[in-house]
């Protein structure tokens, strides 16, 4: 644990008058796997979308690796290694799983239009294959690689978005739902991956609605309801949290 | 016979021109998804700088500078792109229907300036007297068979360029943003960037192959820059197979010599008000039975591309 690597300070966001987001604080430590929880409507995406500038925050500020990214546009964030998935299993289906990471892995030297015309770009894919081949086979997809993520069903489509957001070599990752639809042998290899990536200096924030996922893989938790952080702790803690069981984990454990 | 066999030189050096066209549609609508309405304006931005500054023979317009060939087409292409960058920077900062429009609105604007601007365009009576490249190597039906081959030498020079950009990761990324452009911006891309730069490019190659055109029409006038050419292309795109590689030229092949074959029925005075609809017939006919039978065209995005993990299977 090296300090915070992002500063999630009084972000609100408010909807036609709603607060979907009210004055969230969220510090997160360099190398940890930390989870936000709560039931649908919590505001855990919206807080996903503020941190990565697809939404811009009413109030507040959001600082990663001690630089103020607020309000920066998406691909701009994107460039300074903090890099998120999406809820809806999509991707992009016209490309094949291969594809897909390659795009996730290309710098932007080798994709620009002037790289294709002068064939610029040859030398910069084998390193990226040798990568694609590695993630592809921790996650048990290499034998999908040709497939078009048209043709996938929508776990392995997941599965595929959170490979192609790591080949971005990102500094932290923000998983919104991973493992939602994703088949339950699936599950293991991606908690499995998750903790690898940890453990090769990653930070990842993750959302899911599987609290023994989340809570299985987790070092902290917050949990979230009506858009504020209502309890924050290990995931032991969380779920001895009295608040905590009475408005979410109540209906469940 | 040989007026027969003259008349097909024509229709494959048409449909070797509307082949360019849906070869270079394809790049910016069927892999980057931007969809352009208004490809025959900078059809007729190429076609008019090209002839206004390199024709000899009309000297009642204010602009006649003469120059050699070579700086025409460079010319042209070069207003073709600036064309495109203007109309590209604000359209395509705001997504989709908003660059259709923009290009539909362009495409008409550029011809009201072409009949309106007599003192430069000639308006309506255009250019009619100018000449050809090669003219010297080949005169009368000679020349014909040589704009077919120069044509076609064209086609073969645009497809290789563009199957080296298909295949490309440049053109992996613009069919993957086409679909998700959120996905794509969570990756660090900056699509719009990519979307201008191939639309600009596009502008380059519209105003570049427009002479094309116009030695094969031999005049200049608005009437040739209608929406018309914009559909064509597009429907020869379409039935060739959207997003494909093989697809725009085989779609153009097919849709130009199955409606202008249909042209060349002769009949009586009453009946040529309808045979000169039939070619419009034909097209729609052609269109409906592709869509109805092969839905994505007769050659698709999935074959052209497939297989592209096969480098690391060694």
């Amino acid at each position: 644990m090296t300090g915070p690597i992002l500063e999630v300070s009084r972000v609100t966001k408010v909807f036609g008058g709603v607060g979907a987001v009210r004055g969230v604080d969220i510090s997160i430590e360099a190398g940890s796997i930390t989870a936000v929880i709560g039931p649908n409507g919590a505001g855990k995406t919206s807080l996903f979308n503020v941190v990565t500038g697809f939404e811009q925050p009413t109030e507040g500020t959001v600082r990663f690796q001690g630089e103020d990214v607020t309000g920066l546009e998406p691909w701009r964030v994107s460039q300074k290694g903090l890099i998120r998935t999406f809820q809806t299993p999509t991707g992009f289906p016209a490309l094949s799983v291969w594809e897909n990471l390659l795009v996730g892995g290309t710098e932007d030297r080798y994709e620009s239009l002037w790289a294709a015309l002068r064939g610029a770009w040859r030398s910069g894919e084998n390193a990226t294959d040798q990568r694609a081949r590695g993630v592809l086979s921790d996650l048990g997809l290499w034998d999908l690689r040709d497939t078009l993520l048209a043709d996938l069903p929508p776990g392995d489509v997941k599965l595929v978005d959170f490979a192609r957001q790591l080949m971005a070599r990102p500094a932290m990752v923000l998983l919104d739902e991973p493992a939602s639809g994703v088949d339950p042998s699936s599950i293991d290899r991606l908690a499995t991956l998750i903790r690898q990536v940890r453990d090769d200096g990653m930070t990842v924030l993750v959302i899911d609605h599987n609290i023994g996922f989340v809570l299985g893989i987790a070092d902290r938790v917050h949990v979230m309801s009506l858009g504020r952080i209502i309890a924050s702790g290990t995931p032991e803690e969380v779920v001895r949290d009295p608040v905590v069981i009475e408005t979410y984990l109540g209906t469940s454990a | 016979m040989s007026g027969v066999l003259l008349f097909f030189v024509g229709v494959l050096t048409l449909a070797g021109i509307y082949a360019i066209l849906a070869m270079i549609l394809n790049l910016e609508a069927g892999w980057a998804g931007m969809w352009d309405l208004g490809l025959a304006g900078l059809v007729a931005v190429g076609g008019y700088v090209f002839i206004i500054t390199t024709q000899q023979t009309h000297d009642d317009v204010i602009l006649t500078p003469h120059w050699p060939m070579w700086a025409g087409i460079l010319a042209g292409s070069v207003a073709g792109g600036l064309a495109a960058l203007i109309i590209g920077v604000p359209s395509l900062r705001v997504r989709g229907e908003y660059f259709l429009i923009t290009t539909l609105a362009f495409a008409e604007v550029i011809r009201q300036l072409s009949i309106n601007l007599g003192s430069v365009t000639r308006g309506t009576v255009g250019f009619n007297q100018f000449s050809r490249p090669f003219e010297s190597w080949a005169s009368g039906s000679g020349y014909r068979w040589l704009l077919l081959a120069l044509v076609w030498l064209v086609v073969v020079v645009v497809y290789l360029l563009m199957r080296r950009l298909g295949r490309s990761p440049y053109g992996r990324l613009l069919r993957g943003f086409r679909d998700n452009d959120p996905v794509a911006r969570s990756l660090g891309k900056h699509t719009n960037r990519h979307r201008i730069h191939t639309f600009v490019l596009a502008g380059l190659m519209y105003g570049a192959v427009a002479p094309l055109y116009v030695w094969f029409i031999r005049t200049v006038t608005p009437s040739l820059f209608t929406s018309e050419v914009t559909f064509v292309t597009w429907t020869a795109l379409v039935i060739g197979g959207i997003a494909s590689l093989r697809g725009p030229v085989i779609g153009a092949l097919i849709l130009l010599v199955v409606t202008e074959t249909a042209a060349l029925v002769q009949g009586s005075g009453e009946m040529a008000v309808v045979l000169a609809s039939v070619r419009f017939i034909v097209l729609g006919m052609v269109l409906i039975l592709v869509m109805r039978f092969r839905p994505e065209g007769l050659t698709n995005e999935r074959d052209a591309f497939a297989g592209a993990s096969a480098r690391v299977r060694r």
